[in-house]
């Protein structure tokens, strides 16, 4: 870890944070790489502001409130009560007043009351409303993109204002004038050219799955295999690339891995839907989270599979759980012949699509899975809600699953186990400060001070429990944690993954 | 290139200090660029390791498992953050291309 050039904020002794005084223009000065011109152009973007650029954003606006009709009352609907200012942990960590979740808003509504209601075309001055000048789409660029769309704000909001969709539609203005992110977008055409966000090949992914074959079996003495592109399975797995890629992420596959192995289960992974995550949500644009949906079909229709399980990853799961139906599925127009041949070759007898760990934790309710809990007595464990699994998905048959099933699972495997303050879990969960397109190194500051409020809690917990164990079903979640826990004095080998733990208890025969 | 910047007679590095052509790397480019970044003389366990990463890369033509790495050569799964101060850093050089926006996130 390079020092930074930044403040660390600094731990307070109760877990949950005090709200900090307003530093007017703390984080002004933080603006994400931008997209360059091959990016932009195969997404279909221009890459950089042409003369016309107000008129194109502003016609896209009217666009985008055509069709999102959650942003127009969004736009419409606040009172500025007040409830979100202190629930953003990039407030909270920051203190820059923008990063209030109203503020936020507040930088669209200004535009949109000045383009787009009769009060801000007539009398601007009276209704706070705002020309589209560059020095706003500036403030857009820098401030949608210290969002990690992670939806706390909204729990909060008496209306139930949704800063996340704000957000989104003000990266695909940005996007539709030229001024796209690099990060998101050059995944985004990884994504659709290679397969997978990390631009991993077939023949690579292939021999990677041979070598943790060997690695597990080497480790376990038990043939634990990762099947890939198998016509005919019974189950095909979605997941992440990062977990065929690097530590603390790939712990978790090879606990996918033993699983089903445990379970006798007919299973593949795919070379054409090697990715989960579709950052086409982080974009905003409906019709690139479409194709990027549209492969994990293909494959489906192609191997034939009867079930489809997503790995630990948590807007993959908010896409999969909450999108995918009207994106790919037989929400899809309802007439389309492959999204109602899919719908048939499903099934029903299971959830479509589901969770890895209402998988698990089925096996585990049935008796299936056999545990030595004890081999993770060496960690003391805490449980982190992501962001997207908490508040914008579900998982099992009761309300609420998504809170007790990870949970279930970690105290079936585990003896150990800690939650971290209520107001700071479940619901209430604080996001880890670098979801939704915010995870690249030209964000650390960002990143850094927004993880403030979940290291707190944190802290707290490892100061009374002697917790030494994050675990996560995120891979997102994964990653900053992994890069952020040094700045806060904490060891990257305290994270990890809710199947990690699966995999260091479960016995194989 | 963009970013492309050229040190005394170092190779041609890009923005993010990635080699951009991997084939001008050498046992002796991997320990002036460890100087450069302060990391002192390489131990022969750092240098298998890279050697390791760049026999994988080139067989397949993508990013090898980094656990997979550890493994071959008889590590913990975590010996690129324990031998070096990141597993990008570690990438770096082995003298491997930019490895691009998505790795480099969980690097």
């Amino acid at each position: 870890m390079a020092a930074p050039d930044f403040e660390i904020p600094q731990f307070q002794e109760h877990a949950v944070l005090d709200i900090p005084k307003i530093k007017e223009g703390a984080m002004s000065h933080i603006k994400s790489f931008v997209a360059g011109q091959s990016a932009q152009e195969y997404l279909g973007y221009p890459w950089e502001l042409g003369e016309n650029w107000k008129e194109r954003a502003i016609e896209r606006m009217g666009e985008v409130l055509k069709k999102y009709r959650s942003v127009r009352v969004f736009l419409d609907a606040c009172v500025h009560c007040g409830a979100c200012t202190d629930k953003c942990h990039y407030y909270l960590g920051t203190a820059d007043p923008k990063n209030m979740p109203v503020a936020r808003q507040e930088l669209m509504r200004k535009v949109y009351r000045r383009y787009f209601t009769f009060g801000g075309k007539y009398f601007p001055w009276l209704v706070g409303a705002e020309d589209l000048t560059e020095e706003v789409l500036n403030d857009w660029y820098n401030y949608y993109h210290e969002c990690s769309e992670c939806r706390r704000c909204s729990v909060f909001c008496p209306y139930g204002i949704d800063t996340a969709e704000i957000t989104m539609a003000g990266r695909e203005i940005l996007n539709y004038v030229g001024m796209g992110q690099k990060y998101s977008n050059e995944i985004l055409v990884k994504v659709q050219k290679v397969g997978n966000n990390l631009g991993l090949p077939g023949p690579a992914l292939e021999d990677t799955l041979a070598g943790l074959e060997e690695d597990i079996e080497a480790d376990t003495g038990v043939p634990v295999k990762l099947p890939l592109d198998q016509k005919g399975a019974e189950i095909l797995l979605v997941t992440p690339s990062a977990d065929f890629f690097s530590e603390p992420h790939v712990e978790s596959l090879i606990g996918y891995a033993k699983v089903f192995h445990a379970a006798g289960a007919s299973w593949t992974l795919s070379s054409l839907a090697s990715e989960a995550g579709n950052f086409g949500l982080f974009n905003g644009n409906y019709e690139t989270m479409r194709k990027v949906a549209m492969r994990i079909r293909d494959a489906a229709l192609e191997l034939g599979v009867k079930r489809i399980i997503v790995g630990e990853c948590g807007h993959a799961w908010r896409v999969a759980y909450s999108y995918w139906n009207t994106l790919t599925g037989i929400g899809y127009g309802g007439e389309d012949p492959y999204s109602q041949m899919l719908q048939k070759q499903l099934d029903h007898r299971y959830p479509q699509p589901m969770h890895i760990c209402e998988y698990t934790w089925d096996l585990i309710q049935k008796g299936v899975l056999k545990f030595d809990k004890s081999k993770n007595d060496h960690r003391i464990i805490t449980f982190h809600d992501s962001c997207n699994v908490a508040r914008a998905s579900r998982m099992g048959n009761e309300p609420g699953g998504q809170f007790t099933i990870p949970r279930n699972i970690i105290r079936a495997v585990a003896n150990n186990f800690y939650d971290m303050d209520p107001n700071t879990i479940g619901e209430s969960t604080y996001c880890c400060g670098g979801g939704g397109g915010l995870l690249t190194d030209d964000l650390m500051e960002v990143r850094v001070k927004g993880a403030l409020p979940r290291m707190n809690a944190f802290n707290a917990v490892v100061q009374q429990n002697g917790v030494n164990f994050l675990a996560l079903i995120c891979a997102i979640c994964k990653a900053q944690f992994t890069k952020v826990f040094p700045y806060y004095g904490f060891d990257m080998s305290m994270v990890g993954g809710v199947h990690q733990l699966v995999s260091t208890a479960i016995e194989l025969d | 290139m963009n970013g492309e910047t050229r040190v005394n007679d170092l190779p041609a590095i890009d923005a993010d200090g990635f080699l951009i052509d991997p084939n001008a790397w050498d046992e002796a480019l991997a320990q002036r660029l460890a100087e450069a970044d302060g990391l002192g003389r390489l131990s022969p366990g750092q240098m298998e390791i890279l050697q390791c990463l760049r026999e994988l890369f080139f067989r397949t033509g993508g990013l090898p498992a980094l656990p997979h790495v550890c493994h071959l050569t008889g590590r913990s799964p975590v010996c690129l953050t324990e031998l070096f101060p990141s597993a990008r850093e570690a990438w770096r050089l082995a003298g491997l291309p930019n490895p691009g926006e998505e790795a480099k996130a969980y690097m």
